[in-house]
């Protein structure tokens, strides 16, 4: 693999690792508030 | 006789959506098909970036980072845009959602502006064989970045929520003088950075091989980022409703 492909999976993959890192954190801790929301009701 | 000031009237509109139950019940809705748009246009554009357009006959390969690195740009400027103007709503209407919005948006909008540096660092390595310089375009757009940075930090800084609020309205609403200074850099100063070459006023300098899949990318981007600041402010909203339930709660056992 060639330095420039180098440089385009390392663009593409942690631009899309961070989008999905973000989802999985909201989606977290959208879960924890539901969850903790019912408990309280 | 009440000595409270009186608050500018926020058009019909905005204020049916400040109903924090009206806002859970309307983003349950939408968010799903939102993400699902979101996947399926970043899947599409992300096939077509990586396998289907053509390589470029300068820059060969490479080119395949302007798909993620221009989406980063445009979210980076237009996010901050947001930001503004959710500041206006806060500062004038003092709408609560407001604020939610912009404490949940800055977070994403620091990411997708270092994504942006990143992906322009690493484009520009084997293009111009640097990592970094101070041109205009690269200035500004770190202090676009620590704009982000700044923000999502002066909102969490106070115990009370609302002066954090208006604070980082404030410092979001003097960091809008940075926005054109982004956008013309490229045309006021000379630049390492290439002028523009999609947002222009007459036709795009780019031939649709590589138009229509960057234009893909950035929708699928787009609807990515809305996707999260929707589903933060959906987060934040529900944890404050839990805090206001067990205040209620402690009250009555206390």
């Amino acid at each position: 693999m060639s330095v420039h492909w180098l440089h385009v999976s390392l663009s593409w993959g942690v631009s899309l690792a961070v989008f999905a890192g973000l989802a999985w954190a909201a989606l977290a801790r959208h879960r924890a508030a539901k969850r903790a929301l019912e408990r309280l009701s | 006789m009440d000595t409270t000031p009186a608050l500018p009237r926020a058009p019909g509109r905005l204020h049916r959506f400040a109903n924090p139950g009206r806002f859970l019940r309307l983003t349950d809705a939408l968010l799903p098909w939102l993400a699902a748009a979101a996947l399926a246009v970043l899947a599409l554009g992300t096939a077509w970036a990586l396998l289907w357009a053509p390589p470029d006959w300068q820059q060969g390969e490479t080119v395949r980072i302007m798909f993620v690195h221009v989406p980063m740009a445009w979210l980076a400027m237009g996010g901050y845009l947001g930001l503004a103007l959710l500041s206006v709503m806060s500062l004038v209407w003092r709408h609560p959602l407001a604020d939610l919005a912009a404490r949940e948006l800055s977070p994403v909008g620091a990411a997708v502006t270092a994504l942006c540096l990143l992906t322009g660092s690493l484009w520009g390595k084997p293009m111009w064989g640097t990592w970094w310089v101070w041109d205009a375009r690269l200035t500004s757009v770190l202090v676009l970045f620590f704009l982000w940075l700044g923000h999502a930090a002066l909102v969490r800084a106070f115990d009370d929520p609302e002066r954090g609020a208006r604070m980082g309205a404030i410092l979001a609403l003097v960091g809008v003088v940075n926005l054109p200074v982004v956008k013309f850099s490229v045309d006021w100063w000379n630049t390492l950075h290439q002028p523009a070459s999609v947002t222009r006023l007459d036709a795009p300098g780019m031939h649709v091989d590589m138009l229509y899949p960057l234009l893909v990318c950035s929708i699928g981007f787009s609807l990515a980022f809305a996707a999260l600041v929707l589903a933060g402010t959906r987060a934040a909203v529900m944890e404050r409703q839990l805090r206001t339930r067990q205040m209620a709660a402690a009250r009555r056992m206390g």
